[in-house]
C-alpha cells in the first residue's frame, strides 16, 4: 500500500465512532458513492452505530454495492450479515433522495395554508423550476440531512454529495437560498402580484421578457415565484439552521480522490474552497491506491533490468508513475495546512464492489 | 459533440478531432462548452481566451470558442431586440440576464446550444467540434429545445427551439461521440449515458472512444508476470496488478462492444494524450 504522507495516519474509526453527520465530497468518478457506503457499513459493523447512508446520485451503483435491488426512496434496512463474523450490534439503512418528492414535502412543510400549497404544487412550471434554481438539488440534500440527523432513529448520517460541476456548491446552497429571497430579481418577478407602483416599475422588464420568451411563460413563472415567496419566513429560518449544521463540530468531512491527475487537480481546488469556508476534511480517502513499490527511479531501473516482455514492462512502469503522481500531491498539499492532511489509502481492485462484505473489505 | 463522464478525456478527444480535421485543411471551430475550460490547454493554446469570442486558429489549426452563457445571452438580446451596437445592457435587460442565469428553466441551455447551432448555420466552418459538459448536464443541454418548447409561448425563443431540435436530430449534421476509459464504473456510466441520450433527447451516439487503455499483455507477458510474482519480492505486486488491470479491461471491452457502436481504442500515453488520440483516429480512419 502507498504509505500515507503529509500528515498523521488517518483515523477513520475515531470519525465513524464520534460524528453525527459525515459529508463525503470529491470530484466525479473517484468512487465517492461506494466509499460513502463503505464508511457507513463500517460504522454499523464495527462501532455498533445506527447508520443511514444517503445518496442523491440518481444511479443504481449504491444499491448494487449495498445489495438492495433498487435504491429505495424510504430508508431500507441493509442486511449486514457477513460469513464467519458475529452479528453486528449496529444497523445500516440506505436511502435515495427523490428530488420531486422532497420538494413537495418542503413546500408542504413551509407553506402558510393548504390553498397556497396546492396552488404551488399545481403550477405548470413548478417541476421544472424547482429542479433548476438556487442549486436546489444541493439545498434539498442538506435540508434532508438535517431532518435525518435530528430524526432520532440514526446515530450517524452519511451523505454522498450530488454530482455537480463545482462540488463545493453544496456548502453554499443554504446561503444562496437565503439570498434568493432577498434579491431584487425576485421582486421583479412577482411584481404583477404586488402594488400598482411595483407593477409600473417592473413593466419594462416584463415587457422585454415577454417579447423574448413569448406570452404565458413569464406569467407562469411570476405566479410560481409569488406562491413560492409565501414560503419565505419559514424556509429562510430553516436554511439558516441548515447552514449552521455545516459548521457543527459533530459534522465531519471526508474528501475522496484518486491519484489520477485530473482527480488530484479537482481535489486540490476543493481543498482550497473548503479552507475558504473554514472547513478541512477530517480524512482524505485516496481511492484505488496501488501497491507499495520502491522509490520511482530505482523501481523503473528495476523493471528495465528484470522484465523482458515489453508490454508487461510498460504496464508496470505506468503503475509506478501513478504512484509518483500521488506522492506529488502529498508534497504539494502538505504546505496547505499546518496539521497536514490525514490520508487513508483504499487499495485499487479490479471490478465493482457488489456485496456488503466487499464494501467492508475496502476499508479493512 | 464529444460527451462522456468527467475525467474520461472529453477535452483530449475534442482537441484531437479538431486538430486532425484542421490539419487536413478543414475550417474547424473547437467549442469548449464545459465549466472546467480544459480545451484550450488540450489544444496547447498559448494565447489568451476571451469567453464568448472566437479566437482564430489558421495555419492548419482550429479556431477556439469558450462558450459563455452570459455573453451568449447578451448577443441574443441584441439580435432579437435589435439593440444598437453600442447600447449597454442595463435595467430591464440586466434583470433578464440575471433571471436566465438563476431562475428560467432550460433557457440557459438553449442559449448555449443556440450559440453552437448559430455557428453551424453560418457556413463559416466545415466542422464544429464541441467539448460537451459532463454526464447529466449534457442530457439537459441536448434535451433543452424539446423540454422548453411546450413551456414558452409564441416568440423568437420558441422558433429557436424548433430549428435547434431539427439540427440536433439530423445525423447528417450532428454526430455524438461518447468517451470512456477502461474501468468498470466508467463503462457502466457510459452505457447509462448512451441510454439516457437515446431516451431523453433526439441525438444518437454514433461512436465510442475507449481512452487511456493499459498496455495489452500477451500470454508471454502473463507468464513472466507469474514468475515475477513468485520470485521477485519488490516487483511482485506491480506485476500482478499490471496483469489484473489488463484482464479487467478485456472484460470491459466486451461491455463497450455490446453497446453496438464502433469503439476506437486509445492506448494510455500520459506524456502525449492528445497525440495518442490523433494516432488512433488516423489508424481507425475516422
Amino acid at each position: 500500500m502507498v504509505t500515507p504522507t503529509g500528515g498523521p495516519e488517518a483515523d477513520i474509526d475515531e470519525l465513524l465512532a464520534s460524528r453525527a453527520v459525515l459529508l463525503v465530497v470529491g470530484p466525479g468518478g473517484v468512487g465517492k458513492t461506494t466509499l460513502a457506503a463503505a464508511l457507513a457499513a463500517r460504522a454499523a459493523q464495527d462501532h455498533g452505530r445506527r447508520v443511514l447512508v444517503v445518496t442523491v446520485d440518481p444511479a443504481r451503483r449504491l444499491a448494487e454495492a449495498l445489495g438492495v435491488e433498487q435504491l429505495p426512496t424510504d430508508p431500507v434496512l441493509v442486511p449486514l450479515k457477513v460469513k464467519g463474523k458475529a452479528a453486528p450490534a449496529g444497523r445500516l439503512w440506505a436511502l435515495m433522495v427523490d428530488m420531486s418528492r422532497s420538494w413537495d414535502e418542503l413546500v408542504r412543510r413551509h407553506g402558510p395554508d393548504p390553498a397556497q400549497i396546492e396552488a404551488l404544487l399545481a403550477n405548470p412550471l413548478y417541476r421544472s423550476l424547482t429542479t433548476r434554481f438556487v442549486q436546489s438539488h444541493d439545498y434539498i440534500a442538506l435540508d434532508l440531512m438535517c431532518d435525518l440527523a435530528d430524526d432520532g432513529r440514526y446515530d450517524l448520517v452519511v451523505i454522498d454529495t450530488p454530482p455537480s460541476t463545482h462540488a463545493i456548491d453544496i456548502l453554499d446552497a443554504p446561503g444562496r437560498m437565503v439570498e434568493f429571497f432577498d434579491s431584487r430579481l425576485l421582486r421583479w418577478l412577482i411584481a404583477p402580484y404586488q402594488t400598482r407602483l411595483a407593477r409600473v416599475t417592473a413593466k419594462p422588464f416584463l415587457a422585454v421578457a415577454e417579447r423574448l420568451l413569448g406570452q404565458g411563460f413569464l406569467a407562469g413563472i411570476a405566479e410560481f415565484f409569488w406562491l413560492f415567496v409565501q414560503l419565505q419566513p419559514s424556509l429562510v429560518t430553516r436554511a439558516a439552521e441548515v447552514g449552521r449544521r455545516l459548521d457543527d463540530p459533530a459534522t465531519g468531512y471526508v474528501l475522496v480522490t484518486t491519484a489520477e491527475p485530473a482527480a488530484l487537480e479537482a481535489a486540490g481546488l476543493l481543498l482550497d474552497e473548503l479552507a475558504v469556508r473554514g472547513h478541512a476534511p477530517d480524512v482524505v480517502l485516496h481511492n484505488r491506491a496501488l501497491p507499495a513499490v520502491p522509490p520511482g527511479a530505482v523501481a523503473a531501473e528495476m523493471v528495465e533490468g528484470a522484465v523482458n516482455d515489453p508490454a508487461l514492462a510498460r504496464a508496470m512502469t505506468d503503475l509506478l508513475r501513478h504512484d509518483q503522481t500521488l506522492a506529488a500531491l502529498h508534497r504539494g498539499r502538505r504546505s496547505a495546512g499546518p496539521a497536514g492532511l490525514a490520508v487513508r489509502s483504499v487499495d485499487w481492485q479490479p471490478g465493482t464492489v457488489n456485496t456488503v462484505s466487499q464494501l467492508l473489505a475496502l476499508l479493512s | 459533440m464529444v460527451v462522456g463522464k468527467g475525467g474520461a478525456g472529453r477535452s483530449t478527444v475534442s482537441a484531437a478531432v479538431a486538430r486532425r480535421a484542421a490539419a487536413a485543411g478543414e475550417r474547424v471551430l473547437a467549442v469548449d462548452a464545459t465549466a472546467a475550460g480544459g480545451l484550450a490547454s488540450a489544444l496547447a493554446w498559448n494565447r489568451p481566451v476571451t469567453p464568448g469570442l472566437i479566437t482564430a486558429g489558421g495555419d492548419g489549426r482550429p479556431s477556439l470558442l469558450a462558450l459563455d452563457t452570459e455573453a451568449a445571452l447578451e448577443q441574443y438580446l441584441r439580435m432579437n431586440l435589435k439593440l444598437a451596437a453600442g447600447a449597454r445592457v442595463v435595467g430591464p435587460l440586466a434583470r433578464i440576464l440575471e433571471f436566465v442565469a438563476t431562475a428560467a428553466p432550460a433557457v440557459r441551455e438553449i442559449l448555449a446550444i443556440g450559440k453552437i447551432g448559430h455557428e453551424v448555420r453560418t457556413g463559416a466552418w466545415d466542422r464544429v467540434v464541441v467539448d460537451a459538459p459532463a454526464t447529466g448536464h449534457v442530457v439537459e443541454l441536448l434535451g433543452a429545445p424539446d423540454a422548453l418548447r411546450p413551456l414558452v409561448g409564441r416568440g423568437p425563443l420558441r422558433d429557436d427551439t424548433v430549428w435547434l431540435s431539427a439540427l440536433l436530430a439530423d445525423p447528417a449534421i450532428t454526430r455524438v461521440v461518447a468517451v470512456s476509459v477502461g474501468e468498470e464504473l466508467v463503462v457502466t456510466e457510459t452505457a447509462e449515458l448512451v441510454g439516457r441520450l437515446a431516451s431523453e433527447t433526439k441525438v444518437t451516439v454514433s461512436a465510442l472512444v475507449a481512452n487511456r487503455l493499459p498496455p495489452a499483455i500477451g500470454p508471454a507477458g502473463e507468464a513472466e508476470a507469474g514468475r515475477l510474482a513468485a520470485a521477485h519480492d519488490q516487483l511482485a505486486p506491480v506485476a500482478t496488478l499490471a496483469v489484473a488491470r489488463h484482464r479487467s479491461w478485456c472484460a470491459q471491452r466486451e461491455r463497450l462492444a455490446a453497446l453496438g457502436r464502433p469503439v476506437m481504442e486509445v492506448p494510455d500515453q500520459p506524456t502525449r494524450p492528445v497525440e495518442a488520440v490523433v494516432d488512433a483516429l488516423a489508424a481507425a480512419r475516422w
